[in-house]
């Protein structure tokens, strides 16, 4: 029997989408690949071992590559000061993959505040087009965008992460508020002690450092299991050690599937990423690969 | 559903986060309430109370007072402060059982306050002058001893008859009958004592010291009667005996037209109208005193919640992050006013019992909480809650997600 390695399909997966990028109809991508020998191979191994090896290996691997989590095209947005028209974004173009963990750096006026809370639904551009996982979200109700919101967008703030006089638990349960899931304690439970806070569950904000308070709000970022999370400058106030640990929680999130887009000024707080996105004046002016997806 | 549990549940945990504040903010709310329990309980028992003497009296006395207009419910009567209208020719005419055969018995009444001198202390009391019928029209009769007769009236004599609280006031645990009171310097001799009779806040018969009619006329220099309470034979003949009264007494003062009468005839249950319609008009004017304070409580509601609302202008922007939609922000807020006004209103109800309890300890009022007075606080506080937190709710409702995030 063929050994047909993890590697050996993510090529021909990564030839289909190239090419269907590039405008190929599907009939003559399957004529370059049975060219290549590609077809004898998978139609050798049988349908069901071609499933097996894809569910074991690659079932991340095809979600993530096929598709882009958020496309957004010549988006626009502007300010009026009195009769003063400011442009906070002239026509930004942007793909993020799903899986991806990404910075958007720039000084501040740059616009990259403004991109993120386009990106989280919390503000609607002046013009241009907007997919979230594949759907228009620019023409929304208010009430729709909040489901969105809800269900699919995690958010991390610099500051006011926590309801106050309200516990660990509670405010990891927030978002449930608003849209009913089984067995929702033991989900946020089960969050809680992935972000080592279950000792801490019973506790309230004040009694938190602000590392814990940051991981509080991760885990409730992640209590409806979105497509994306959000975080506006989330070591904003944390000193060098407690960011690392930020960080390293936010790597082992993205592992494991979720797709992560950080505001940051900050350099070395961004080189944690797999992409750079740098933003001037409302333009993106460089898009950097540090890692694969 | 789930939802508005759990709205619930972070409602109650906000209110409480601010104990001190949303006692003071239901503050108002619990004084407009509990005055409006308090005084409709209380009005509620002076109303029964009435009701109850009214109907010892019996369904066939009428009472004949002065001034007009009482039995056509025009409040107070025609002008009430002039003196008495009815006169001891009225009780002759009335005492004419062949020209009125409707009436049973007639007694007048004069009553004046005086003082009894009992050794060396002296007594205020309540002097009732009254014909020998009285007893026995009130159908409360005599203790021990005898009361009046006809010939004591007439011979105009210094005799009394006490009441049995009356007794104990002047003699202690002595026995009365046989001695004497002097009364506006003049000696009454004691020959009877009455049964225990019906009291309530107004008048204690009890307290009272009786005396024949025609003595009290003249140790007062009085011609003139307070009232006169009549005896009809059958219930069947109250109309018939209240038409005849009238057409006598009209008469008697010279008066053509029924309309102008300076009289009126009540039957007991003329009594219980015109008496309701006092205290209605006195609880109805309480009322909205109260009613006042609910709306000064209610904006008071709307300024606690519109300092809530800029205070957690934060909080807001956090839920609507997470995917709180507008209507849930305005639900939260109102949830939170209904529930302060809900709060205060159920504390209102309570005290307002507690001071009905208290007031009832001093003036011997039974007070009354109905099921309806309950709901209706309930109701009116709830009400209040929405009416006054749409404002707050509103404006929270309709804040920017990013704007209030960023808000300091």
């Amino acid at each position: 029997m063929h050994q047909v390695s993890k590697e050996h399909l993510e090529s021909v997966f990564y030839y289909i989408q190239d090419s269907q990028k590039n405008g190929f109809s599907n009939q003559s991508i399957v004529e370059s690949l049975k060219k290549a020998g590609w077809t004898e191979v998978l139609v050798e191994l049988g349908f069901s071992s071609v499933v097996n090896i894809f569910s074991e290996y690659s079932q991340e691997f095809l979600s993530a590559n096929v598709q882009n989590v958020i496309e957004i095209n010549d988006v626009q947005k502007e300010y009026f000061n009195g009769e003063e028209k400011t442009f906070a974004l002239r026509g930004i173009k942007l793909q993020i993959q799903k899986g991806d963990f990404v910075t958007i750096m720039g000084p501040s006026g740059s616009g990259k505040s403004t991109l993120m809370h386009i990106l989280g639904l919390l503000d609607v551009p002046s013009s241009g087009h907007y997919k979230f996982a594949g759907r228009e979200v620019i023409n929304l109700t208010s009430s729709e965008q909040a489901k969105v919101r809800n269900q699919k967008v995690g958010f991390v703030f610099q500051q006011f992460n926590l309801m106050p006089r309200t516990t660990v638990l509670d405010n990891v349960l927030l978002p449930t508020t608003y849209k009913h899931i089984p067995e929702a304690k033991q989900r946020a439970v089960w969050i809680i002690e992935r972000v080592s806070l279950l000792d801490k569950m019973h506790h309230k904000g004040n009694q938190l450092s602000g590392g814990q308070i940051q991981r509080v709000a991760v885990a409730r970022a992640l209590m409806m299991n979105p497509e994306i999370i959000l975080a506006d400058e989330p070591t904003g106030n944390l000193d060098s050690v407690t960011s690392e640990g930020i960080l390293s929680l936010f790597k082992e999130i993205n592992e494991n599937g979720t797709t992560i887009i950080m505001v940051t000024h900050e350099e070395h707080i961004a080189n944690h990423a797999k992409r750079i996105i740098r933003l001037k004046d409302g333009e993106i002016v460089s898009d950097e690969r540090l890692l694969p997806i | 559903m789930n939802k508005l549990i759990i709205l619930f549940k972070q409602s109650i945990r906000s209110i409480f986060a601010n104990k001190g504040r949303s006692m003071l903010t239901m503050l108002g709310i619990i004084i407009g309430i509990s005055s409006v329990i308090a005084l409709v309980s209380l009005g509620n028992g002076v109303n029964k109370m009435i009701s109850e003497q009214i109907s010892q009296l019996g369904a066939t006395t009428l009472t004949v007072v002065p001034g007009g207009g009482f039995e056509h419910g025009e409040g107070f009567g025609r002008d009430p402060s002039i003196a008495s209208t009815l006169t001891i020719l009225d009780l002759e005419t009335l005492k004419n059982r062949e020209a009125n055969p409707s009436i049973e018995a007639v007694s007048g009444m004069i009553v004046a306050g005086s003082i009894i001198k009992i050794n060396a202390s002296e007594i205020q009391i309540t002097v009732n002058g009254v014909s020998s019928e009285f007893f026995n029209i009130l159908g409360i009769g005599i203790n021990s001893g005898i009361g009046f007769d006809q010939f004591m009236i007439d011979s105009r004599q210094n005799v009394a008859v006490l009441g049995l609280k009356a007794v104990i006031d002047i003699f202690g645990q002595s026995n009365p009958l046989g001695q004497t009171v002097v009364l506006n310097k003049k000696e009454f001799r004691v020959i009877g004592v009455m049964n225990s009779a019906p009291e309530n806040q107004f008048q204690n018969p009890n307290e009272y010291i009786f005396i024949p009619l025609t003595t009290s006329s003249d140790i007062f220099g009085v011609n003139n009667l307070n009232a006169i309470m009549v005896k009809i034979v059958n219930e069947n003949e109250i109309e018939r005996a209240k038409k005849d009264i009238k057409t006598a007494l009209l008469v008697n003062h010279n008066i053509a037209n029924e309309n102008l009468a300076d009289f009126s005839v009540l039957s007991p249950d003329d009594l219980l109208s015109a008496v309701k319609q006092i205290t209605g008009l006195l609880s109805s004017l309480l009322a909205e005193i109260a009613g006042i304070s609910l709306v000064v409580g209610g904006i008071g509601i709307m300024n606690i919640m519109l300092v809530a609302v800029t205070e957690r202008t934060k909080e807001i922007g956090l839920r609507k992050a997470v995917g709180a939609k507008t209507s849930d922000i305005l639900i939260q807020f109102l949830i939170e006013s209904l529930l302060l006004t809900l709060f205060g209103g159920i504390a209102g109800i309570v005290f307002g019992f507690g001071i009905g309890q208290a007031v009832s300890k001093f003036i011997n009022i039974e007070p009354i909480v109905t099921l309806n007075s309950i709901f209706l606080a309930v109701g009116v506080s709830s009400g209040i809650g929405v009416i006054f937190g749409m404002h707050p709710a509103i404006k929270a409702s309709r804040l920017n997600p990013i704007d209030a995030l960023r808000y300091e």
